[in-house]
């Protein structure tokens, strides 16, 4: 027989058993199977070993794995941070912001609502109390009058 | 899941390594493009996952192939000299992953993803990221080595 073909043949026998040949090729390396008792020896071999050893191993019952990776995938999902992704508290944290905001209102209106004057300053704690306002007039005279008198008398 | 458990020869291994995989595989799905199936996609990162594993794994070393002839060898013969068809047991299977740890890690995959998974030249060509020309070459190596193995344990008797 023809080594060079012979050569080619056995290089096809792994592919024949792996179902890649062509319809022409698979007749081909089966004639030559038929006369070949080398490569017809290496074919059965591997039919053999194969059916033998690499058979699917059995699985084990896959309920817990994929309640596992769909405990991890719903982890992957949930948003950075401390609240959790439920409907109540997903209306909390604005809640909780207009709540804040609106406290910080009250507290801070009531103050710029109701300036206190320089007269009540000075009736209640003489001139010592707008000693900030007279360093203030010195820079900018003639803005308050009434600091302004009460600071220059004797 | 199959995959895995042929690769790494251990059921919590297997199932730990599956898991983490279809948790890549979520993270990842805006990546695939559908330049191959989906199954051949989700192939390889299972393959790449399982070739990390086994590196890591591999520094510390699996028993040595004489210590295993050694211990093993009746019961190999014995497997050997079943009919074809005959119901394996767990100790069978157990014995069959250990030879199969003896190949090189490329070597176990292709046999693991042509004759366990059934894998085409195509898709294993697409799943490892390489030549259908590698693929042939790899899996014919793959084979001869892994027979040459079976004929230590048989004495060249019946493979």
């Amino acid at each position: 027989m023809d080594s060079i073909v012979h050569e080619r043949m056995k290089e096809k026998v792994f592919a024949l058993y792996d179902g890649e040949l062509s319809e022409a090729e698979r007749q081909a390396v089966q004639q030559h199977l038929e006369a070949c008792p080398d490569c017809r020896e290496t074919y059965n071999r591997w039919v053999k070993i194969a059916g033998t050893f690499l058979r699917a191993p059995e699985l084990p019952a896959s309920e817990a794995l994929v309640r596992r990776v769909m405990e991890r995938v719903e982890v992957i999902h949930q948003p950075i941070g401390i609240w959790p992704q439920s409907v109540v508290f997903r209306w909390l944290v604005p809640v909780l912001g207009v709540g804040m905001a609106a406290s910080l209102l009250m507290v801070t209106l009531p103050r710029s609502n109701v300036p206190v004057s320089t007269e009540t300053l000075l009736m209640v704690n003489g001139t010592e109390s707008v000693s900030s306002e007279w360093m203030f007039l010195r820079e900018a005279p003639g803005e308050d009058d009434v600091l302004g008198f009460a600071l220059e008398r004797p | 899941m199959r995959l895995c458990v042929s690769m790494l020869s251990d059921a919590t291994d297997a199932e730990d390594a599956a898991q983490e995989i279809f948790i890549k595989a979520y993270q990842s799905l805006n990546r695939f493009r559908g330049a191959s199936s989906f199954s051949t996609w989700l192939y390889r990162i299972a393959a790449n996952h399982c070739r990390d594993l086994l590196r890591k794994k591999s520094r510390r070393r699996v028993e040595s192939w004489d210590a295993l002839l050694e211990k093993e060898g009746d019961r190999f013969q014995k497997l050997l000299s079943d009919p074809p068809g005959t119901a394996k047991t767990m100790e069978d299977s157990d014995l069959v992953k250990r030879v199969l740890s003896q190949l090189s890690l490329e070597q176990r995959m292709v046999l693991i993803l042509r004759e366990i998974e059934g894998l085409s030249y195509h898709e294993m060509a697409q799943t490892l990221n390489c030549s259908l020309d590698a693929v042939k070459g790899r899996l014919r190596r793959a084979r001869e080595d892994f027979e040459k193995m079976l004929r230590h344990f048989s004495g060249g008797e019946n493979v």
